[in-house]
């Protein structure tokens, strides 16, 4: 019976934070460790700093970080699985301002720039948090001040969308619209009584989201009525990529398989999915001609958007768990590997080199 | 040369136990082979009990906590003809007690201890495996229950991901999720930082361990015994510190659960005073008052004496009164 026991183990929170380049291109944001976020020189990938140092009285222990952090010319801003959201400096990583979300941080931030509602670089004046608790608030860029909070009945895993109206789902299958003041903006919320947890996408009036009921949605931003859907074997968790010259959007589903279908009706787009070796939880992206997308044991794949099939002779295998959304950085590929190893593949010749390891 | 005796005892007939046992060994050992270790172990056992618990909390409202003490309780009676089937082992074992004791006092050769022994087992119609099949049988399903537990509890999103490659695709099941993870005073995807559950762990880990131990028959048995009664609780309460509190609420429903197939089978023979360290030490240590008719023997004897007839339950129920025809 001991040794029945002993089979079990708590499953400790690993985090997935993906890597973010600053505006000016010359710092990436990565977690390097479990719990930990780097500022790196984008030339040569040293570190610049890390927070926790481990030196902080009284101690910080970050447990995990999910959200890909939010960066803009002067801080960086993340939420924790220690159920805290830090606003750090970009330049030497101290906190200026920490805030109590009152449970852990899953989802990653949401910028609201200001009233012109730009979603290009510059400053920012509110960030958006949701937590596990279903509470989204709009905190103070400045000071981390609560300007609004909003309850979204139940846990929120997937990141919100700002873009002058805020969107914001949560596990229990709502999707919200709110006002710049957290008013609710839609007469109802949009509705699948299932969990919508994937980072919302918006291309053009269409708002994109993937949820544990298999099915991937796609709800008019203006009345949340719902357009078209599209449902698989597994869970979409993934954030869904859209290329809006083609119209197209990529998403990657838990069953291992990428879909390409039309933004317009949601049809499939290639003859058949793509099919990965393990689920793809990792948002794809688009580095020139070649479409990446890293399934969940660290296998790299480079695509034709239009067909679908692999362009490299065979996948980099990068041999460590993925689960991180990568980033476009130089042309290159950034992958950030479960555990803080950092991962630069070349899209065109589908090589890659570690250059960060924890 | 076995006693004549000995070699007239009818050799039982397989009971509809036996073989449901023999069965479900062959089947499950057929499948690790067909579909090799880790996909049957999967298929098997991890996904439908994972699936089993998706579907009883939704069955409840949502509530997982009540679906866990619920799953532990069918699955409980799903196995009670294993647990049955060891308990009566058990108590077998336990009635024969005295005469295995003649058995140790009488015959110093261990080959020949041995023997004796054998033919006692054969005599009185008890399997000595009676007790470790059926546990085996359990663990099994223990340990694949615990590993569903943890899958589903979950305690970080990269379990959900995993979650997610085991879950049967029907609409009903995914609804569950994510599943409700406060229950009374718990976090159940957490370990329990209150105490409470770890110490109610230990306390009814004591109690079942106690109730259900088979007597020892040597002194180092004996202290090998009373070490594993004090030992198994402890651990499982340093265990369950650091496993999600669904685990242990499995745990605690299991014990009670097994107490109460205990008193079930024992019924008022049951001495609830065993669960005294003490008084169990006391009646352990109480020198058994030696049969009226049976003359003093001198060690190594060839033949054993006649010992008074003792009326014996078998491990299959029926008592065998009859005197035995004796040389």
């Amino acid at each position: 019976m001991l040794g029945a026991a002993a089979c079990v183990t708590q499953n400790n929170p690993q985090g997935w934070a993906g890597p973010v380049a600053s505006a000016d291109g010359k710092t990436l944001v990565a977690s390097t460790a479990k719990g930990k976020l780097s500022a790196l020189k984008t030339d040569d990938f040293s570190r610049v700093w890390t927070f926790p140092t481990g030196d902080e009285d009284p101690k910080i222990d970050l447990e995990a970080i999910y959200g890909t952090p939010l960066v803009d010319s002067t801080s960086v801003y993340f939420g924790a699985y220690d159920s805290s959201v830090y606003a750090l400096g970009l330049d030497d990583g101290k906190v200026r301002w920490r805030f109590d979300a009152g449970g852990p941080v899953i989802a990653g931030l949401a910028a609201i720039r200001g009233e012109s509602a730009s979603t290009g670089p510059g400053p920012v004046e509110a960030v958006l948090v949701a937590s596990e608790t279903g509470s989204v608030y709009a905190l103070d860029a400045a000071d981390g001040s609560v300007q609004w909070r909003f309850d979204a009945g139940d846990d929120v895993w997937g990141a919100p969308l700002s873009t002058g109206t805020i969107y914001v789902a949560s596990v229990n299958g709502k999707l919200f619209a709110l006002d710049g003041g957290g008013e609710p903006a839609w007469d109802e919320p949009f509705e699948t009584g299932h969990g919508l947890i994937s980072d919302l996408v918006l291309s053009g009036d269409t708002l994109l989201i993937g949820g544990i009921d298999r099915t991937l949605h796609a709800v008019d931003a203006q009345t949340g009525k719902g357009l078209w859907s599209f449902k698989t074997d597994n869970w979409f968790w993934g954030r869904p990529l859209v290329d809006d010259k083609g119209g197209t959007v990529y998403a990657p589903n838990l069953d291992g398989r990428l879909y390409a279908l039309s933004l317009a009706d949601g049809k499939p787009v290639w003859d058949a999915p793509f099919q990965a070796e393990e689920p793809l939880r990792s948002a794809a992206v688009l580095a020139g001609s070649v479409l990446v997308i890293v399934d969940r044991g660290g296998n790299v794949y480079g695509l034709d958007p239009k067909v679908g099939t692999l362009k490299w002779s065979a996948p980099a295998k990068l041999e460590k768990t993925v689960l991180a959304d990568p980033a476009l950085l130089g042309g290159k590929v950034i992958v950030s590997a479960e555990g803080g190893d950092l991962f630069s593949v070349d899209p065109a010749a589908g090589r890659f080199e570690k250059v960060v390891t924890k | 040369m076995s006693a004549p005796g000995a070699a007239a005892a009818p050799r039982a007939r397989p009971s509809l136990g036996t073989m449901l046992m023999l069965g479900t060994i062959l089947f499950i050992a057929g499948a690790f082979v067909a579909m090799g270790p880790g996909v049957a172990w999967d298929t098997l056992f991890i996904n439908p009990l994972i699936n089993s618990l998706l579907l009883l909390t939704n069955a409840v409202g949502g509530q997982f906590g009540i679906a866990i003490i619920l799953f532990t309780i069918i699955l409980r009676v799903a196995t009670i003809p294993f647990t049955l089937r060891q308990l009566q082992s058990t108590r077998a074992m336990q009635e024969m007690q005295p005469r295995m004791q003649e058995i140790q006092k009488k015959y110093k050769d261990p080959k020949r201890r041995q023997e004796e022994t054998l033919k006692l087992y054969r005599e009185l119609g008890v399997n000595p495996l009676g007790c470790f099949m059926p546990m085996a049988i359990q663990m099994l399903v223990f340990i694949a229950l615990y590993r569903a537990l943890a899958f589903v509890v979950g305690g970080s999103p990269e379990s959900l991901v995993g979650l997610s490659q085991r879950v049967y695709p029907w609409t009903y099941l995914t609804q569950a999720i994510p599943l409700e993870q406060s229950f009374l005073w718990l976090e159940l995807g957490k370990p329990d930082r209150t105490y409470i559950l770890p110490l109610m762990v230990g306390a009814s880990t004591y109690i079942q361990t106690r109730l259900s131990a088979t007597p020892a028959t040597t002194p180092q048995q004996q202290q090998q015994q009373q070490m594993m009664t004090w030992m198994m609780p402890l651990v499982l309460v340093w265990i369950t510190l650091a496993l999600p509190s669904g685990v242990g609420v499995y745990w605690v429903v299991s014990n009670v659960f097994q107490v109460f197939a205990s008193y079930m089978v024992y019924g008022r023979r049951m001495s609830w005073r065993t669960l005294l360290p003490t008084a169990a030490a006391t009646e352990q240590q109480r020198p058994r008052p030696k049969p009226q008719s049976q003359p003093d023997v001198e060690e190594e004897a060839e033949e054993p004496a006649p010992s008074e007839p003792r009326e014996v339950r078998s491990a299959h129920g029926k008592r065998r009164g009859k005197r035995k025809k004796r040389r």
